[in-house]
């Protein structure tokens, strides 16, 4: 019985060599392209937000701290307790600001806690965007992202 | 580790659901192959969770209603164990095929996990919406409560049932029907399974792109729904016509979900219409039915936008439809402008270049060209109509071109999948 199914896969294989060969390089080139490995080895090893940080680092409308800055947000989302939605004040002011990452009601943005994105002093000289003395700094980025909470 | 084996379970889960016969109460549809099961399944399934948010329920309310039903289904094909193949269909190796893809693309998926810009500004807000468990009629409080709701619904339907917390967990749903949409379609070719197998890989390939197909962007559900459609025009030529009505129920269900799917999702059922009317022999009174059918679903988007009151204005960017306007739109320089943005999509598209290809090849054989005229009439549609609505656009064209070009192009792709199928089954044949 065994020689038989044996035989019979020899058989198969004579007969189809050359797509089977074919097939086996399709097959790795795929997972190649996938990056099947990579994928599996940072699903493992890192969370979702980090994965999701990362991954907006290569947008082009984002980074960690530049432009939309998801990363800093992200980075705000994680390592901090809230209850309510940081306002988010970017000084590149024609921004979107990707309050989803709260994954929270919109109508729950609080302004007792803000992430300041993209910092510039010169603008807010000018524009009196925001008083920051009257904030305390809870993280500052290189000066350009900042997370502050009004003094009570 | 937890995350991973939980990716396993939703790809356990989404074919267990989707192989569940749903035509097991008729005898005469069990002769259909795993794929084409599931796609019909998926098609159903859509247009069952889309009817039911026309009632204004809230998710949790049509998870549950959804489970019922699919208990049901449970119950009826273990009462017909013979029917029950789809899920069990595990000796010719295809079930193993489809869970091997679905492992790879979710993977991409979950690892990526970022979503566009369109995605972000049009789908995600919606996706929220359903999310904290309001109904459609809270959509008018959404921004740009004018997009149809379908793909944010069907994103959010997928994230509640899953056991992954985090929202890519939606976007999986997305990777499933565009695997098994091209299975579905390359299943029709006459070959072994090892060149499917190929084929299959070899589609896969060039069709993905994580940015345009899974980053949240709906273009991937029309590519998959019109897949599913130029599976069924395949089905509608062939001599024996078997099943026929099953079929042009099929794509008028597939009409319903793109006209829920995107704004131009209406154009693409009109022209698969249009296709069905003009290009295949049908009784007169089925065409009436079929064009009175699809006039009928785009009255109850129309319906359902009024009653809910959400916004009734065209996409922005298209604001003056004067004639005098539109006869200063069609000049020379934006027409040379589009069709160059038109040769860099096909010279960038490898599928594009495939079917142009294939275009030429059929001029040498007529019948091959003939069979495959109702292919070209439902291609000229569709990139005519592109062509128009990029030459009418009020805003900066060159920022339309460069953005969204890529992706009409891609969603209305897979007619060429068809065509490449039709041109190697007729040299088969022959």
């Amino acid at each position: 019985m065994k020689k038989n199914s044996i035989l019979k896969l020899k058989k198969f294989v004579n007969k189809n060599l050359l797509i089977l060969i074919i097939s086996f390089f399709v097959f790795f080139i795929f997972i190649q392209k996938f990056n099947l490995v990579t994928n599996v080895y940072y699903i493992i090893n890192k969370n979702f937000y980090e994965r999701l940080s990362t991954s907006y680092q290569k947008k082009f409308f984002s980074g960690f701290c530049k432009k939309e800055s998801h990363g800093y947000i992200i980075f705000v989302k994680t390592n901090f307790e809230h209850l309510s939605i940081p306002k988010i004040i970017n000084f590149e002011e024609f921004r979107r600001k990707p309050y989803w990452i709260f994954f929270d009601n919109p109508s729950n943005i609080s302004s007792k806690k803000i992430i300041i994105l993209n910092y510039n002093k010169d603008i807010n000289k000018k524009k009196n965007i925001i008083n920051i003395n009257k904030y305390k700094i809870l993280d500052n980025f290189e000066n350009r992202c900042l997370y502050l909470e009004k003094h009570d | 580790m937890t995350e991973l084996i939980f990716i396993f379970l939703q790809i356990c889960l989404l074919t267990f659901i989707f192989s569940l016969n749903t035509i097991i109460f008729n005898n005469r549809y069990q002769f259909f192959s795993l794929f084409e099961n599931i796609c019909v399944s998926v098609v159903l399934h859509a247009n069952m969770v889309l009817f039911l948010s026309f009632f204004n329920l809230n998710l949790s309310k049509i998870v549950n209603i959804y489970i019922f039903i699919i208990s049901i289904l449970i119950l009826f094909n273990l009462y017909k164990p013979k029917k029950f193949i789809s899920f069990f269909d595990y000796k010719q190796g295809r079930i193993y095929f489809l869970l091997f893809l679905c492992v790879v693309i979710f993977l991409d998926i979950a690892n990526n996990a970022s979503l566009s810009w369109d995605a972000e500004k049009f789908w995600f807000l919606k996706v929220l919406n359903f999310y904290d468990n309001n109904p459609i009629e809270n959509l008018s409080n959404v921004a740009n409560s004018h997009y149809p709701h379908l793909g944010s619904l069907l994103w959010t339907f997928f994230w509640k049932i899953s056991l992954i917390d985090y929202e890519y967990s939606g976007r999986l749903f997305f990777g499933f029907i565009f695997i098994i949409s091209i299975l579905c379609l390359v299943d029709l070719l006459k070959t072994n399974n090892i060149y499917k197998f190929v084929i299959s890989i070899f589609c896969i390939f060039i069709s993905y792109d994580y940015d345009i197909v899974f980053s949240g962007n709906q273009e991937v559900l029309i590519f998959s729904f019109l897949s599913i459609a130029m599976s069924c025009f395949y089905h509608l030529t062939e001599k024996k016509k078997l099943n026929e009505n099953f079929y042009l129920i099929l794509i008028l269900m597939i009409c319903n979900l793109l006209i829920w799917t995107k704004q131009e999702g209406a154009i693409y059922a009109f022209f698969l219409i249009l296709t069905l009317l003009f290009c295949f022999k049908l009784e007169l009174q089925k065409k009436i039915i079929i064009f009175t059918v699809y006039f009928s679903l785009l009255f109850i988007r129309l319906f359902i936008n009024k009653f809910y009151n959400f916004e009734m204005n065209l996409n922005y960017g298209y604001n003056d439809f004067s004639i005098l306007s539109i006869v200063d739109k069609i000049s020379f320089i934006r027409i040379i402008l589009i069709l160059k943005y038109f040769l860099l999509a096909f010279l960038k598209n490898y599928l594009l270049a495939i079917g142009f290809l294939i275009f030429i090849l059929s001029f040498i054989d007529k019948k091959i060209f003939i069979k495959s005229f109702y292919i070209y009439f439902f291609a000229v549609a569709n990139f005519s109509f592109i062509f128009f609505i990029s030459l009418l656009f009020d805003g900066d064209l060159i920022f339309l071109l460069k953005t969204s070009l890529d992706r009409l192009i891609y969603s209305i792709s897979p007619f060429i999948f068809l065509l490449i199928i039709n041109y190697i089954n007729h040299y088969k044949k022959n």
